[in-house]
Parts: C-alpha cells; sequence; structure tokens
C-alpha cells in the first residue's frame, strides 16, 4: 500500500480538494467488478460521492492522509474484503471488541477513533466504497473546475531550479555589497559622502506613501466584491451590524489616509537640511486635548451603538418563541436536533452517546440498553488485561525478522505493555465505564425532573439545517469533545460550542437559498455553517449545510424525517436521517449474500 | 547573591565562562537575550514561510518540506494536516513569548536600563543572569517539543483545553503540549526574575537628579512593561498548572460533559473550558502591551532623537503608557465575546476595550506632532521606528472593528483578526526591535551597522509585510476563517487562492530581507565601522559611557542629571543638542506645568553600589529626607 502510495506521487499533485469542488466530474467506464453483490453505476458512485463528503471527507481524503489514512487502495490493503469493510465502517469499536485481529491493528493507527456510522444504510456505505474504488484520478475527468491551476506547479520547480535562483541572489546580493563597499570606500577617501541616503529615503517615503494608497485602493476595488456585506445580511440582525461596520468605515478610513499621509509626507517634508534647524516644541496642551478629545467622542458613539446592539443581539427576549433548533459538534462534523412533534427538545446527556445515539439523547429503553453495553465492555477490557501477557509474548516473538521503522513501531507498542502504559489506559477506561454506568443508574432512579421523560423521543437528528424564512430561530449548541465554534457568516452568526456548557444565538433568517442564489449569481451556492475554533487535525473540514427556505419546503422535509426512538422497542437503533429501517438485519443480510 | 556585589569599576579577572556565559554583566545579559531572541525568531519566521508554502500551494510538492520536517510530517514534500496545526502553534508561541517578549524587553530592558537611569547594573545581576538561563532552558524545551513522536503542541498558541488537555483529542495533545507547559513555566519563571529586576533598578537605581519626569520614554515604557508581567504572567502559570493537573492527574478544572471517540464517556465533570480561557487571556492581553510598550518607547526616543526635537506631549505619552498599562488588564474579554462567556460581561467589555483606543490616538498623534517641523535624520533606526508608526496606525484602526462585540461576532477568528494582530502587534514589534537594534548596536558591539544595507532591509522588509497582512482584511471580511489548512470543502474560498500566492511570495522576500539583516548584523559585529561614542548626537546618559563598554559602565562617578533626555533644539543653547549630565548654567526652561527643581534633587539616594536584595528593601522603606 505505501509503495503503491508513493508511486502515484505524481497524482498527489492533484488536491484531493478538487474532487468535491466541481459536482460534474465524469467517470470513465471502466467501472470496477460488483461490490458486495451491487453492480456500480454513474447514479451510485454519485451517490457515494456525496455521501463521501458528507461523512468522511472531514477526516479522510483519497490521496492525503488527514486524520485518518488515505482511503486510495483501502479495498485492496484489506483483500477485497468488502464485508469486514462494511462492518469496520459502520462501527468499528463493536468490530475491535469482537477481538478481529485487523481491526485491532487498524485501530492502533492513531489516537484519536474512527466515529461510528450506523446511521449511514448498507446500501449507502456500498456506494461509498464505489466511490472510493472508482474515484480514482485515472478515473475522473475534470471537467473545468473552477479552482487556480496551482497543480501544475511541479516539485521539478523547487528540485532543479532553486539551485539557480539560491545562486542568482547569492549573487546579486554580493554585487550589491561591493558597490556599497567600493562607494563607502571613495566617500571615506574622498571625505565627502556620495550617496545622499537622507533624500533618496525621504523620496521614498514619498514614493511609498503613493504606492501604498494606490495600493490599498487597488486591493478594495478587485476584493470589495467578496465582502460579505455586498450581498447583504441573510439575517435580519446582520442588516444592522452592516450598518455598523459601514458606520465604523466611515470613521476610521479618514483617519487612516489623513495619518497615514501626515506621518509620510512630514517625513519626506522635513527631512534633514543643512542650515535647518528644527523647531523646538515640547508641548501644546489645547492641541492635545482636542486630539484626545475627539477620538474620545468617536469611540463614545461606536461603543454606544456596539453596546446597544450587542444587547439587542444576544441579550433580548426575541428567543422565546423561537424555534429551537439544537446544533451538535464533534470532531469533525456537525448534527442537528429538530424538536419534532411535541414542540420540545428532549434532554441530553454525554453518558448517553454511542453509536445509534450520538447526540445522548435521553431514552430510557437506550439507556438500558446502554448500560448492558457499557458492562459488556467491561468484560472485553477485563479479559483484555488478563491477556496482556499473552500478546507481549506474541509481540516479542514476533519482533525477529522485522527491520527499520516497523521494528521501531514493534518496540513502541512492546514498551508500551512493558511499561504499564497499556494496563493503566485498560484500567482507566473500565474505571470510567464503571462511573459512567453509576451514573446513568442514578440518572434513571430520579424522581423529580427526570431527563427519561420521553420528550427526546420524537427528536429528529439529521445533518443539515432546514430553515423558514422570516420566522426566528434559537440554535442551541453543544459540544461533544472539544470547543468548536459555529460560524454562519452569511447570518452575521457566530457562537462557541463549549462541552460542558450549552450556548445559543437567536437570529431571524430573511434570505432563502434561492434568493441568495441569485443574488450571488450562483446556482450552486449553499449557506454553510463552519467550525472556527481550532478543534483537531480536520479542523478546516467541518461544515454543515443550511437551507433557508419557505413553510411549505420546510413543512415537506421535517415530515420526511424519522423520529430518533419510534415507540418500538426493535426499531431503537439507527434513525438519525431518513433510514427506519433496522440496520441490524440488513447487515446480515448483506453478509449472506456475499 | 553576595557576589552581585562586586559592582566597582575596577577590573577582575574574567573567564570565559563568567564574561561569555555565566555573565552577570546586564549589557552581555541583553546580547544574550538578543541573539537567542534572533535565533528564535528565524527558527519562527522559518515556520511561518513553511506553512504559508502550505496556504498557497496546497497540492505542490516542495521537497525541502520533506527534507526539513522529515517525511512523517511532510510525505512527498507537503505538509500534514496536524503537523500545520503544530507549525502554526509553534510560530505563534515563538514569535509572541519568545521573540517578542523575551527577545525585545529582555534585550532591551537589560541594556537601557541601568545604562539609562545612571546604575552600575541591575539591583540583582544574579537575578538577571537566572532570568536569561531560565528563558534559555526554556528555549531548549520548548523546540526539544518539535522532535517528540506525536509532534509538538498544536491545539494554537492559545492552547484552549479541552484540546489541549485531552492527548487522546489530537496528536499535539500528547507529550508535545506537556513540553509546551514546561517551557512556559519556565518562560515566566524567568519573566518574572527579569520583571522584578527591572522595576527595582528603575525604582532605586536611578542616579542623582534622575527623577521620575526625567525619565526617557524608553524607561517608563520598559519599566511598566515589567509591571504588566510581574501583575499578569503568575495568572498563566496558574492557569497552566491547573492544566497540567487536569492532563496528568485526573483533576477536572476545565474539563467536563466529555465524550471522545477514542475513549468514550470521561469521568470529568464541573468544570469550564472557559475558565481556562479567562485566565489565559488575563495574562494574554496585557501581554499584547508587553509586546507593544518596549516598541513604543525606543520609538518614543529614536523619532525624537532624529527628528532633532523633544518628544511632544512628554507628559502626554507618560500619561497614556499608564492609561494603556493599566487598561490593558480590564480588556481581556475582547477575546472572549461569543466564547459562551455571559453576553453581560461582553458589553462591559465592548466599553473598556474601546476605550483603550483614546491613549493609542494619543500617542500616534504626539509622534505625528514631534516629525512636524523638525530636522528629520534618516538614519536606519529612524526608518523603522516611523515604519512603526504606519503599521500601529493600520492595526490599531482594525482594532476598533474587532474590540467592537457586535463586529467581532462576524470577525472573530477570521482572517481578519490574523491581519489585525500581526499589523498591531507582530510588525509593529518587530519594527520596534530592529529599531532598537539599529540604534543601540554602536552601544552593544562598540560598532556600527552598514547603512546601505539597512536600507534594503527596511524598504524590502516594510513592503513585503504590508503586502502579507493587508490583505487579510479583505478575506477576513469574505468571512474566510482563520486556522485553515486548506479549503477543500469549502470550494467557495478558493478566489482567494492566488492572493494566497501573493502573500506566500511577499513572505518568502521578507525573509530574504531577513538574511541581509542578519549578514549585516552578524559581519557587523566584527567588521563594521568602529562606533563613536556618541554617534547620534544623543541626550540621554547610555552615550556619556566609554565605547569599550566597561564592567560597571562608567569608568570614574556616575553623572549627575540635571534636564530631561529631550533638549533637542533648544533655542536656548548653540547646540541642537544638550545630554542629560551637562551641568546647567541657570537657563533651563521651564517644560513642565509640574514644577521640576532646577537643581539636582539631593534628596534623592544617591545611585547604589551593592545590590543585596535586602538592602534593596530597606533603602526602599527608608524615608527619602537627608
Amino acid at each position: 500500500m505505501t509503495n503503491k502510495f508513493q508511486n502515484q506521487s505524481k497524482w498527489l499533485l492533484l488536491v484531493i480538494g478538487l474532487l468535491f469542488i466541481n459536482q460534474s466530474f465524469a467517470y470513465k467506464n471502466n467501472l470496477t467488478e460488483p461490490i458486495l453483490g451491487q453492480d456500480a453505476s454513474e447514479a451510485r458512485i454519485e451517490q457515494g460521492d456525496k455521501l463521501f463528503t458528507a461523512n468522511c471527507a472531514s477526516c479522510h481524503a483519497l490521496k492525503k492522509k488527514v486524520v485518518g489514512p488515505p482511503l486510495d487502495g483501502v479495498a485492496a490493503k484489506y483483500d477485497y474484503d468488502y464485508t469486514w469493510l462494511l462492518a469496520w465502517i459502520k462501527d468499528n469499536s463493536k468490530l475491535i471488541k469482537s477481538g478481529d485481529e485487523r481491526a485491532i491493528i487498524a485501530s492502533e493507527y492513531d489516537p484519536s477513533a474512527m466515529n461510528i456510522f450506523q446511521n449511514l444504510k448498507d446500501d449507502e456505505i456500498t456506494s461509498i466504497l464505489m466511490f472510493i474504488e472508482n474515484g480514482g484520478p485515472g478515473n475522473i475527468i475534470d471537467k473545468g473546475s473552477n479552482t487556480p491551476e496551482v497543480s501544475v506547479i511541479s516539485d521539478s520547480l523547487f528540485s532543479n531550479i532553486n539551485w539557480a535562483v539560491l545562486i542568482m541572489c547569492i549573487l546579486v546580493f554580493a554585487i550589491i555589497l561591493l558597490i556599497f563597499g567600493i562607494l563607502e570606500l571613495v566617500s571615506n577617501v574622498t571625505g565627502k559622502e556620495i550617496i545622499n541616503w537622507n533624500n533618496i529615503n525621504a523620496y521614498m517615503m514619498l514614493v511609498f506613501l503613493i504606492g501604498f494608497f494606490g495600493l490599498t485602493i487597488y486591493e478594495y476595488s478587485i476584493h470589495y466584491q467578496y465582502d460579505l456585506s455586498q450581498f447583504g445580511s441573510a439575517s435580519e440582525h446582520g442588516v444592522e451590524l452592516d450598518k455598523m461596520m459601514r458606520w465604523t468605515w466611515i470613521a476610521t478610513l479618514p483617519v487612516f489616509f489623513i495619518t497615514q499621509f501626515l506621518l509620510f509626507y512630514f517625513s519626506f517634508k522635513y527631512r534633514r537640511k543643512p542650515g535647518r534647524k528644527a523647531y523646538f516644541l515640547s508641548h501644546n496642551n489645547n492641541l492635545e486635548y482636542v486630539w484626545t478629545i475627539i477620538p474620545a467622542i468617536v469611540l463614545a458613539v461606536l461603543v454606544s451603538g456596539g453596546f446597544k446592539m450587542w444587547n439587542k443581539i444576544l441579550r433580548s427576549d426575541a428567543g422565546k418563541d423561537a424555534q429551537n433548533i439544537e446544533v451538535f459538534a464533534y470532531q469533525f462534523g456537525w448534527y442537528a436536533r429538530y424538536t419534532g412533534e411535541d414542540g420540545e427538545l428532549g434532554k441530553a446527556n454525554f453518558n448517553l452517546i454511542n453509536g445509534t445515539n450520538p447526540l445522548g439523547v435521553a431514552n430510557r429503553a437506550h439507556a438500558t440498553e446502554l448500560i448492558d453495553e457499557l458492562r459488556a465492555d467491561i468484560l472485553f477490557m477485563d479479559t483484555a488485561i488478563i491477556n496482556l501477557p499473552k500478546g507481549l509474548t506474541k509481540l516479542q516473538s514476533t519482533l525477529g525478522g522485522k527491520v527499520g521503522d516497523e521494528r521501531k513501531k514493534h518496540l513502541r507498542k512492546i514498551k508500551e505493555y512493558t511499561s504499564g502504559d497499556k494496563l493503566d489506559d485498560l484500567e482507566g477506561l473500565i474505571q470510567a465505564r464503571n462511573t459512567q454506568i453509576e451514573r446513568l443508574q442514578r440518572a434513571l432512579k430520579v424522581k423529580k425532573g427526570n431527563m427519561f421523560d420521553g420528550k427526546g423521543d420524537d427528536d429528529q437528528v439529521v445533518q443539515e439545517i432546514h430553515l423558514v424564512k422570516d420566522q426566528p430561530v434559537k440554535l442551541r449548541f453543544r459540544a461533544r469533545d472539544v470547543i468548536h465554534s459555529a460560524y454562519l457568516p452569511y447570518f452575521r452568526t457566530q457562537m462557541n460550542v463549549v462541552p460542558g456548557l450549552p450556548t445559543q444565538f437567536t437570529f431571524i433568517p430573511i434570505k432563502s437559498t434561492a434568493e441568495m442564489r441569485k443574488i450571488k449569481g450562483d446556482p450552486e451556492f449553499d449557506y454553510y455553517l463552519v467550525c472556527n475554533k481550532i478543534c483537531g487535525n480536520a479542523h478546516f473540514n467541518m461544515k454543515m449545510k443550511v437551507i433557508v427556505e419557505d413553510q411549505k419546503s420546510y413543512d415537506k422535509w421535517i415530515s420526511k424525517q424519522s423520529a430518533l426512538f419510534t415507540k418500538d422497542p426493535k426499531e431503537d437503533e439507527g434513525e438519525t436521517d431518513e433510514n427506519t429501517e433496522s440496520t441490524e438485519t440488513e447487515t446480515t443480510e448483506t453478509v449472506a449474500s456475499n | 547573591m553576595s557576589t552581585a556585589t562586586a559592582h566597582t569599576d575596577h577590573h577582575h579577572k574574567e573567564s570565559f565562562i563568567s564574561k561569555y556565559v555565566f555573565s552577570m554583566d546586564h549589557k552581555m545579559i541583553s546580547k544574550q537575550f538578543l541573539i537567542t531572541g534572533i535565533v528564535m525568531g528565524v527558527i519562527g519566521m522559518g515556520m511561518s514561510i513553511a506553512f504559508r508554502l502550505q496556504l498557497a500551494y496546497p497540492d505542490t510538492s516542495f521537497p525541502i518540506l520533506e527534507w526539513l520536517f522529515g517525511s512523517k510530517w511532510a510525505p512527498d514534500g507537503r505538509l500534514d494536516a496536524g503537523y500545520y496545526m503544530a507549525l502554526v502553534t509553534m510560530h505563534g508561541t515563538i514569535m509572541v513569548f519568545y521573540v517578542l517578549t523575551a527577545g525585545l524587553s529582555g534585550t532591551f530592558a537589560n541594556l537601557l536600563l541601568p545604562l539609562q537611569v545612571g546604575a552600575r547594573d541591575m539591583a540583582s545581576p544574579f537575578m538577571n543572569m537566572l532570568s536569561y538561563w531560565f528563558f534559555f532552558a526554556s528555549s531548549i524545551v520548548l523546540l526539544s517539543s518539535l522532535f517528540v513522536e506525536t509532534g509538538p503542541a498544536s491545539g494554537g498558541w492559545t492552547i484552549y483545553p479541552p484540546l489541549s488537555a485531552l492527548p487522546k483529542a489530537m496528536p499535539g495533545s500528547g507529550m508535545g503540549m506537556t513540553l509546551w507547559l514546561v517551557a512556559i513555566i519556565l518562560f515566566i519563571a524567568s519573566s518574572l526574575l527579569g520583571g522584578i529586576n527591572y522595576v527595582s533598578t528603575v525604582l532605586n537605581m536611578r542616579t542623582k537628579g534622575m527623577s521620575m519626569t526625567r525619565l526617557p520614554l524608553t524607561v517608563w515604557a520598559l519599566m511598566l512593561t515589567a509591571i504588566l508581567g510581574i501583575l499578569s504572567f503568575p495568572v498563566l502559570l496558574g492557569g497552566g498548572l491547573l492544566l497540567l493537573f487536569d492532563r496528568g492527574f485526573g483533576t477536572s478544572f476545565y474539563l467536563s460533559d466529555i465524550y471522545l471517540g477514542s475513549a468514550g464517556a470521561l469521568e470529568h465533570t464541573g468544570g469550564s473550558p472557559v475558565l481556562f480561557q479567562h485566565l489565559f487571556w488575563f495574562l494574554g492581553h496585557p501581554e499584547v502591551y508587553i509586546i507593544i510598550l518596549p516598541a513604543l518607547g525606543i520609538t518614543s526616543e529614536i523619532i525624537s532623537i532624529n527628528s532633532r526635537k523633544p518628544i511632544f506631549g512628554y507628559t502626554a505619552m507618560v500619561i497614556s503608557l499608564l492609561g494603556i498599562a493599566f487598561l490593558s488588564f480590564i480588556v481581556w474579554g475582547h477575546h472572549m465575546f461569543i466564547t459562551g462567556m455571559n453576553p453581560l460581561l461582553g458589553a462591559v467589555f465592548l466599553v473598556t476595550t474601546l476605550i483603550i483606543a483614546v491613549p493609542s490616538a494619543v500617542k500616534t498623534f504626539n509622534y505625528l506632532a514631534t516629525l512636524w517641523r523638525g530636522n528629520i535624520r534618516f538614519t536606519n533606526a529612524m526608518m523603522f521606528a516611523i515604519g512603526l508608526v504606519s503599521f500601529f496606525i493600520s492595526g490599531g484602526l482594525t482594532g476598533i472593528f474587532l474590540g467592537n462585540a457586535t463586529l467581532d461576532i462576524q470577525l472573530h477568528d477570521t482572517y481578519f483578526v490574523v491581519g489585525h494582530f500581526h499589523i498591531v502587534m507582530g510588525c509593529a514589534a518587530i519594527f520596534g526591535m530592529m529599531a532598537g537594534i539599529y540604534h543601540w548596536f554602536p552601544k552593544m558591539f562598540g560598532r556600527m551597522l552598514n547603512k546601505p544595507l539597512g536600507y534594503i532591509h527596511f524598504w524590502l522588509t516594510f513592503i513585503s509585510a504590508y503586502v502579507v497582512f493587508f490583505p487579510m482584511h479583505f478575506m477576513g471580511l469574505a468571512g474566510v476563517p482563520r486556522r485553515y489548512y486548506a479549503f477543500t470543502l469549502l470550494p467557495e474560498y478558493g478566489v482567494w487562492m492566488d492572493v494566497n500566492v501573493v502573500m506566500t511570495l511577499a513572505a518568502i522576500l521578507g525573509g530574504i530581507a531577513q538574511i541581509v539583516f542578519l549578514y549585516n548584523f552578524f559581519s557587523s559585529i566584527f567588521i563594521g565601522k568602529k562606533a563613536t561614542q556618541n554617534p547620534w548626537d544623543a541626550n540621554t546618559l547610555e552615550w556619556t559611557t566609554p565605547v569599550e563598554r566597561i564592567h560597571g559602565n562608567w569608568p570614574g562617578e556616575i553623572p549627575t542629571v540635571y534636564r530631561w533626555a529631550y533638549d533637542y533644539s533648544n533655542p536656548a543653547y548653540d547646540v541642537d543638542f544638550m545630554p542629560q549630565n551637562i551641568p546647567d548654567e541657570g537657563a533651563d526652561v521651564e517644560l513642565f506645568e509640574t514644577t521640576t527643581p532646577t537643581e539636582p534633587e539631593t534628596k534623592d539616594e544617591p545611585a547604589k553600589e551593592t545590590a543585596n536584595f535586602f538592602t534593596l528593601i530597606k533603602n526602599w522603606f527608608k524615608p527619602r529626607t537627608v
């Protein structure tokens, strides 16, 4: 795998991002063999592409390590055992616990584990696999991507030319040194300064001033079109925020131009001249009062404006009647939770999170099941502790014959066993599980204000936010692991998502996606919620689509979303997006069909 | 500490180690700080160029990166996503703490405080030496984290937990993070040892006649910087220790309600990640002024000297320094407007933050007024000082946007912020440092720097810095988030690729400019033109010391001060400058509203010849009447 990966280094020049930038990729006809008994088709690959972007791309790329390993050729790596891959993708922790050797090896790749995707149907995972297997660059013809052609700069530019460039730089530098050296010698001999540096620099100040202002205006003229205020705010408070931004520009831009002008102009005008004596002026109180009081007044105006608006946006009661939507951040993606029919978000707790319930929404049946699951976990880890010496012996016996990095890795693994780190880790996990069980049991027994009030049963967990135009919405943020930040630039909305500290933001969307597409002249445009607080290696890949539409389309969409916990306990698993089928049975079916 | 008392002007035998390594001479220590700072600066800048290459050419292979970082962190010549974060983090840490805090105030406080107040050395030379060696150890620990298996700290230089607290959340939060914390703890120790020393030197060891109102502005700035550091660094120390506890001993100061993919639900409850942010920014914001105040002090001095005019509004300058120093303690919340902090607090911090713009504006206008009708001499130092003022204006104005909580909702953590702080705090402070190096190089090494090379260095750096950081404001206004490795999943931001290329090329140009400087600096130490005693015709006391830079600073008695430091082009005299130590013939001009005694203050304690800590304390409490 590694060799293949390196041999294809030329292809590595193709940024993986290109694959997702444009939907208009065409796939060659030589598609792979059927995967899991299903034929690959362009439609399936396209579906896989979309699913890959939504679920996998935040941590994986085809050709490059992001957080997880590159996925190109992953099937070959696992001997085209698609059944195994499917089980791994679905719930890798289950597979690891089942003692699967390949799974255990794969799990040691990185300290951060892969997320669980029980929300994906087998068909969908198959599509993703089809996309991965057929998505190699050899099979993709890029139909006019709009990214600048950065990929054409080849490595040869920096391996062949760099010596020439380096030598040239040194030569130029040496010549400059030589010239200055000669000039200085001459001026030393003649006792006169050959170059009037003072004048040169004074004029340079003037040149810089003109260039600086010219470039500032030029830059403004080409980049102002991307300024978010050009498209108008998509939220109500954003309109006023834009206004405030404009006023701040009006207050600061003249100051910028005047003071910079004075700085460079004075530097030029009052350059040293023979015979001039500087004007002795130590202070002038009136002048100083003026330039203390004027900025103070301007700033007071800005402060009061900002103060008022800040209170209006973040401290108003407007959120009382707003629609509640929970936004949940995890490494590395987002979920949203809608209230369902009862109009209330059920309580949720981090102790309840598992593969089937990624948001940890309270449900009595789920909690009981989870306790069992955790107990099984503890049992598994107890066995693992007992087996530690065996594992060590095995590792030690297989050490011989390994060389280089492989050997180093192996030795490191052995050290984990001998130093007791492995044991500590397992014991810590067991302790954490026990605490979790205790907490769950306590929570189940609470009489007053029990979190298992059934209000979460009809909640809908989705991976796309749909908002109704002109209707206030209160986004309530919750994080699973580390701090994230929900940034919605077009809505002028941003709030950190902090584990252990629920935050919220209320706003009214006033421009639908369709309207914004028209304004931007881009039929492909979509609002996105992106992460704006460093949260790990794949921070740059965390996004969720936000769609603003009218009530009718919203109703249509929301009615298609299924409740998180249906009444039938058999179907308690895996309903996140659009799937209500029991995934468990399907897995067995597919496995059987293979 | 008893060795510290050996501060007489006779020469005692010095071995190589006591002279160059474990030196207690403030001038040598300042050189040690400077050179360590330069080394760290080169590393920090190199890192920034490496990750700027990634931003501009995300899909191009640069074999040099693989050669530098190894195939693990830059496979096939392209940076790994995690290592990109690590480089960003290390760049921030190195630049903020190691270059602009220790490299800037460490160098110039050590060099200038004793020389400008008229003291033979620091109050405690031994502590001063410790301060440097703690800094050195800290640098080594920090750099060693580049070589650990899981890579250096990579949660951003602000190291917000839980990301930085959980090794399972990110590889960089493993051993690398522990080393980062240890390095910062050592650094804080260094900073406190230095800071206490600086403050006590200024307060206790001024020479005869050097009243507080006659102090050069550099001394004011450096002293206030030291006070800021003494008051704020311990808070970070506390915060860092608690983070170490959370990482190693299972406490929950900052951790609560966490489920990790690889470990399940964690046991921690009851902590608050926002608590760390408060502790961090309680240092973090004063830190910004710790960085910029010395630069402003240096600029005040250099602009005045080279305009051949007194600094305009000395009193206002001092008051605004005091104002900035005080206000800097009550504005930290503006880094946290949208972190989930109570919005009421946000409103309070909004008010205090924008108030701090007033003293900053006063300083700018006073600089302009100093230039007005001057007789400007464009020495290298003067160029950099003018550059600093330009950056201070540009970056200060964008600060008005970010300080406004409402606008911060949109601009927080976008490239607007990156542009803002790099200009106002990064470039401005670096320019202040450069100005100081060019100005006081003759005092440090007894030789002059090459002037033409200095000009080349200035113009290349000045232009490239603006080209790198100015477009970032537009990116921020378009909503481009910072700390993004690539725009893989956000093709909308692809329009900024060509801007990124321009910025990267400018950054490389800036890097080349620094090579010019490095050549100039290190070659001039040995082959530079010999300096005269007072090459800039300056008034302050450091130029009354001999070029040979002797131990104890002045061969004979310490000079007495008769006037303020800014008597340039005073019509009362025939010459265009009047050093502070020249006795007055009764023609002193009344410069202040407050009555400054025209005669040397006899009631002032003479400069302390001994620097014993207890003597200092005793003297401090002794009634100041004779």
